[in-house]
């Protein structure tokens, strides 16, 4: 006959085995939602985009003919995909260095304890906090060549009205409009500034260091890993620009058809032509490989960011160090 | 009395009308199949793939009141969703589209449900009654404009019609062009550098309405020509005929000219807002204009005349750019109640008002009679359509090998390189015949042709 034992005595070896048992149930059923998520929503569709990509589907029909790598060939030979490829990655090109470098001296400057300070921080960040519609189309209104505010004022100094929005003018718009919400970098990079120690910044002026040499050695190295996820955020979302493309195209309510007609040739950028493929012409495979193509693209870019930076970042922790027991 | 005076020109021009429509009717006959299997319709919900707003929660109202049991579920058009829903076998039952554009390919591509054995049993739309602008719905298996039907209008116009403003037009010191009387394209142009008000580069007046370099604009001007775009059996291109060059030039020039909006200029609204804001001398808009502009801007109606298709050569058409009614999918659940409300929308009692108003012409010939003749404006534009309707014509744009819309932006692409670049019309040309026939190519490759 097993003795009866009070609740709250089990011997210490099975008491450790069941809180680690439950520990690993909550574990699991904290990361389930999220697993499963990412399994359906994510894992799911890119797999079956990914087997789209070797058919010729036209979306509509019942049957998807094989074709194996013949859309990847195309789009490694089409000259309107690289074209397009091309325009996407000049756009990362300007993009990326003026935000990140934009970004990172503003909020070097805000941080500064100047008169103020509040407020200039309040109003470069509030385009940040503008949807990127609403901004789009302020924007859209502004550039517009009969009615817009950039023409008025352009006219003050004799300058005759520009068709801003059309030609290869409306990639200098799309500049604009990406750089437009800088003010979200400069948040992010005042936050990491107020990390810098003081007294490190104190060393380098004890040792008659200027401001330059402080902000090489010591503040760029204590930020370098915020420097790094910004160019990361940046790039990748850079050379996922849609939205402010189509926003910013002149559309009316003829339906859908504008979008694929009225886009101005110079921002017709990689994920427009995307769309175009898989919207305009019915072609879902061959978008579906041109999309495959571009995360790849996305990946190697991050790889060589990560490549690169790993040889400059500065962890205060090192992020491989195994987590400590609590 | 002056009143029946009136009247009795108005039920002149109707008869007039009427038997046109009626001698052109005969000429598109299609001959479809008789009927075999009793039309059925089932009760429950009947979703409706539309333009939000277009069939009213009125007209739902007294659709679902005439039709005891059927409750209509709306969903905005959405070509995305579209094709998701026919992918997966579970379509709307009734789809909004403009017959032109889309008919050889939802019927070769079997999508669309053929819906002879519904219009043989219709007492609502009899084939004699049926207007021939609806053979733009039909498909033979090689040719649009003949075979069995696949939709009907709901209400249509003969697209390449304009409209002006007289006050505008007079003011620029132009002579009022008899309205049924087509002028040339040349005339039209010259007409809208007139009218075309620019100071520092700003345009405060386009003289000309929007021209869209498209499958439809191209075809159309062509056509007046005696020209077309596709081969008989749809599935090359050439824009480099002579007629398509002339079309061509005329629509560069324009677009160079920029009297008006164009692909390198594009409109930021369509042309009636623009022209009721008096932005625009002109309006490119069918018959459906005027009674856009009775419920918009009534008082724009005593300035504007209405004027026939303009020509590039000698040969007069007038096509439909649209014919934009409804299709059954051949997948839908419930096809006998899709086709109730066909019946409905398109020639019963859901259609009356909308004729009625001037909101586009109907897809029978016995409606014709409800169109507005009341106002000198009304009168002059119908008098105008009634001239016009003899001239309308299928112009077979479309083909099974790729939506219009795939067209039309290889079109657009091209064309605004073109001009941005100073390319010539010649070079544009044989652009467009490659990068057309590549996509035609494609398509017909995938149908195994």
């Amino acid at each position: 006959m097993r003795p009866h034992r009070p609740r709250g005595a089990e011997p210490a070896g099975r008491r450790r085995l069941g809180r680690s048992r439950s520990e690993a149930l909550a574990f699991y059923g904290f990361v389930s939602p999220w697993v499963i998520g990412t399994a359906l929503l994510t894992l799911f569709p890119v797999g079956y985009a990914v087997y789209l990509s070797f058919t010729a589907w036209d979306g509509i029909s019942p049957v998807k003919p094989w074709v194996g790598l013949d859309n990847y060939h195309e789009v490694l030979t089409s000259g309107d995909t690289m074209a397009s490829l091309t325009k996407t990655l000049l756009l990362v090109a300007i993009i990326v260095p003026t935000t990140i470098i934009g970004s990172l001296l503003l909020a070097v400057l805000l941080n500064e304890k100047v008169r103020g300070r509040t407020v200039f921080r309040t109003l470069i960040y509030i385009p940040a906090i503008v949807p990127p519609v609403a901004a789009s189309l302020i924007w859209k209104v502004a550039f517009d060549q009969n009615s817009g505010a950039v023409n008025r004022f352009l006219r003050m100094f004799g300058v005759t009205a520009v068709s801003w929005l059309t030609g290869s003018r409306a990639f200098v718009v799309l500049i604009v409009v990406l750089l437009w919400s800088i003010g979200a970098g400069i948040i992010i990079f005042l936050a990491a500034l107020q990390t810098v120690p003081a007294e490190q910044l104190e060393a380098v002026k004890l040792d008659g260091g200027g401001p330059l040499t402080a902000f090489r050695h010591v503040t760029l190295p204590v930020i370098s890993p915020v420097l790094l996820f910004q160019t990361v955020l940046v790039t990748i979302t850079t050379l996922q620009t849609f939205v402010p493309v189509l926003l910013l195209s002149p559309l009316s309510d003829h339906g859908m058809q504008d979008v694929y007609t009225n886009i101005p040739n110079a921002n017709r950028v990689y994920m427009v032509d995307v769309y175009q493929q898989f919207f305009a012409y019915s072609r879902y495979g061959y978008g579906s490989a041109m999309l495959t193509v571009f995360f790849l693209v996305i990946v190697a870019l991050t790889a060589v960011i990560f490549k690169v930076a790993g040889r400059t970042v500065f962890y205060a922790v090192d992020p491989n160090a195994p987590a400590k027991e609590g | 009395m002056p009143h029946s005076a009136l009247s009795r020109r108005s039920v002149l021009t109707s008869a007039g009308f009427i038997a046109g429509a009626a001698a052109l009717s005969a000429c598109g006959n299609s001959g479809t199949t008789a009927s075999k299997t009793p039309v059925k319709a089932k009760t429950g919900t009947l979703t409706i793939m539309s333009v939000q707003g277009e069939i009213t929660p009125a007209e739902v109202a007294a659709f679902e009141k005439a039709h005891p049991g059927v409750k209509i579920k709306q969903i905005n058009t959405d070509p995305t969703r579209l094709n998701a829903m026919l992918a997966a076998g579970n379509p709307p039952d009734v789809v909004r589209d403009a017959g032109t554009d889309v008919t050889p390919y939802i019927a070769s591509r079997g999508i669309a449900l053929n819906l002879d054995e519904y219009f043989a049993q219709s007492t609502v739309l009899k084939e004699s009654d049926i207007l021939p602008i609806n053979n733009v719905w039909k498909w033979n298996g090689t040719a649009q404009g003949k075979g069995s039907r696949y939709g009907i209008a709901k209400d249509w116009s003969q697209d390449s019609m304009w409209w002006y403003n007289s006050d505008m037009w007079s003011a620029a010191g132009l002579k009022a062009p008899d309205p049924s009387q087509p002028i040339t394209y040349d005339e039209l142009a010259d007409a809208a550098k007139k009218l075309t008000k620019t100071s520092g580069g700003k345009t405060s007046v386009y003289g000309l309405f929007t021209t869209t370099a498209s499958m439809n604009r191209i075809g159309a001007m062509a056509a007046t020509a005696g020209g077309r775009i596709l081969s008989e059996d749809l599935g090359t291109a050439d824009f480099t005929s002579p007629e398509a060059i002339a079309a061509l030039t005329w629509l560069v020039d324009v677009a160079k000219a920029k009297t008006g909006y164009s692909l390198i200029n594009p409109s930021p609204d369509w042309d009636g807002p623009e022209y009721v804001a008096g932005k625009q001398a002109t309006s490119g808009q069918g018959y459906w204009f005027g009674g856009f502009l009775g419920s918009t801007a009534k008082a724009y109606q005593s300035k504007t005349v209405f004027a026939a298709a303009p020509m590039l050569g000698k040969k007069r058409v007038s096509p439909s750019f649209g014919a934009v009614g409804y299709w059954i999918p051949a997948k839908a659940s419930n096809p006998g109640a899709a086709f109730q409300f066909i019946e409905w929308y398109c020639g019963g009692a859901g259609a009356h008002d909308r004729i009625a108003a001037g909101n586009g012409l109907p897809s029978l010939k016995s409606m014709l009679s409800l169109l507005p003749q009341t106002t000198a404006f009304d009168k002059a534009a119908f008098k105008v359509q009634s001239d016009e309707l003899a001239y309308v014509d299928v112009l077979g744009n479309a083909t099974p090998y790729a939506q219009t819309t795939a067209l039309d932006t290889t079109i657009a692409k091209a064309f605004t390189a073109a001009v941005g670049s100073g390319t010539s019309v010649a070079k544009l040309a044989d652009q467009l015949t490659k990068d057309v026939n590549a996509v035609l190519a494609n398509g017909k490759k995938l149908a195994g042709k």
